[in-house]
């Protein structure tokens, strides 16, 4: 194929394209396709990732305006603590344990217990 | 890191089938394992989300194109006249082609020299057009000259002929997008030299391998 004489004018009046042009056109498209599509899935993948993020954040947030919530009514009402019950802040006092009361003397201990068979085993006295 | 799952034959046949939605996974474990081995071959992180694309770009051509393609059940690539199969697997050969990019774009930007010695680049330089034998067509022979070429230009001329050709986009509208052009002129000009640059690359394989242009 002669190039020369297959000449035809397209994309402006400046430029001539011949047939080996309407091959490097058509592999420019074919290679622009790919990138086109390659684009698009990684704008998928963007807005998957942040579909997955927005609950996470949505709970921070909530978490966060409770806080300042709690700050605001502790500042309005002497005495009381509501922030640091939300957060788990190395700063925060230690809860006291409560001790153990011992169990009532009516309760059943090892000892009655023991007692209890013993009385029972033993023979009648007279 | 490894590519679990997908084997070369897979990706061929994906590629030969426009199958997207595999083709979507696939690129996107792909992405995994080259930003996971990034840092080992690229000197900077600059650009490496369009060396990727530009480089699976490339690869996939090269597999729509039939310079890479089964045989006898084993992955082969058009080289020395013939296909032959490859001595690396796709993702080796794929890590090739972004570290050639990554090199190109060093080079035009810091003028950095490319290293003649190194493996990967290797694999690459390793296809050479030679004789064209009767397994394929002359046509099938042209067409895999121009997508060679056209897949190795430079960023610079990819975009401007992209714009201009593919989208159909006026030289006001590019100069708008192209802020390293500064005038009208000079933009047509480099146009005008990219294309010029392919077609006497194109010329010239066609001319080492007597085909008609």
């Amino acid at each position: 194929m002669n190039t020369t004489e297959n000449k035809e004018y397209i994309y402006g009046d400046e430029e001539r394209i011949d047939a080996l042009d309407h091959l490097i056109f058509h592999e420019i498209g074919q290679q622009a396709q790919w990138a086109q599509t390659m684009k698009m899935w990684e704008e998928r993948a963007r807005q998957q990732r942040r579909h997955r993020l927005l609950p996470v954040l949505s709970n921070v947030a909530s978490v966060a305006a409770l806080f300042v919530l709690g700050l605001i009514v502790e500042a309005m009402v002497p005495g009381i603590k509501i922030a640091d019950s939300l957060v788990d802040s190395p700063s925060a006092p230690a809860v006291e344990q409560t001790p153990v009361q011992p169990a009532p003397s009516s309760a059943v201990t090892p000892d009655t217990a023991v007692i209890g068979i013993v009385d029972s085993t033993a023979s009648p006295q007279p | 890191m490894q590519i679990v799952n997908w084997t070369d034959e897979q990706m061929v046949a994906a590629v030969l089938r426009r199958d997207n939605l595999l083709l979507e996974r696939y690129y996107h474990d792909c992405k995994a394992y080259f930003l996971h081995h990034a840092a080992a071959v690229f000197v900077t992180e600059a650009h490496i989300d369009d060396i990727f694309q530009e480089a699976l770009v490339h690869l996939w051509r090269e597999i729509e194109s039939h310079r890479i393609e089964m045989h006898e059940g084993r992955v082969c690539r058009w080289a020395e006249g013939q296909l032959l199969p490859m001595q690396s697997s796709l993702l080796t050969f794929l890590m090739a082609i972004a570290k050639r990019k990554h090199w190109e774009l060093l080079r035009k930007q810091q003028r950095m020299l490319l290293t003649d010695n190194d493996r990967m680049l290797e694999v690459l330089d390793s296809d050479r057009y030679a004789e064209p034998t009767d397994a394929i067509s002359e046509r099938d022979q042209r067409e895999r000259i121009v997508a060679d070429v056209v897949l190795g230009m430079s960023p610079r001329c990819r975009q401007i002929l992209t714009l201009f050709y593919y989208e159909h986009r006026t030289l006001d509208d590019i100069l708008a997008l192209r802020p390293e052009n500064q005038t009208k002129q000079g933009l047509k000009t480099s146009k005008y030299k990219c294309m010029q640059r392919l077609r006497e690359q194109i010329r010239e394989r066609f001319h080492q391998l007597h085909l008609n242009p």
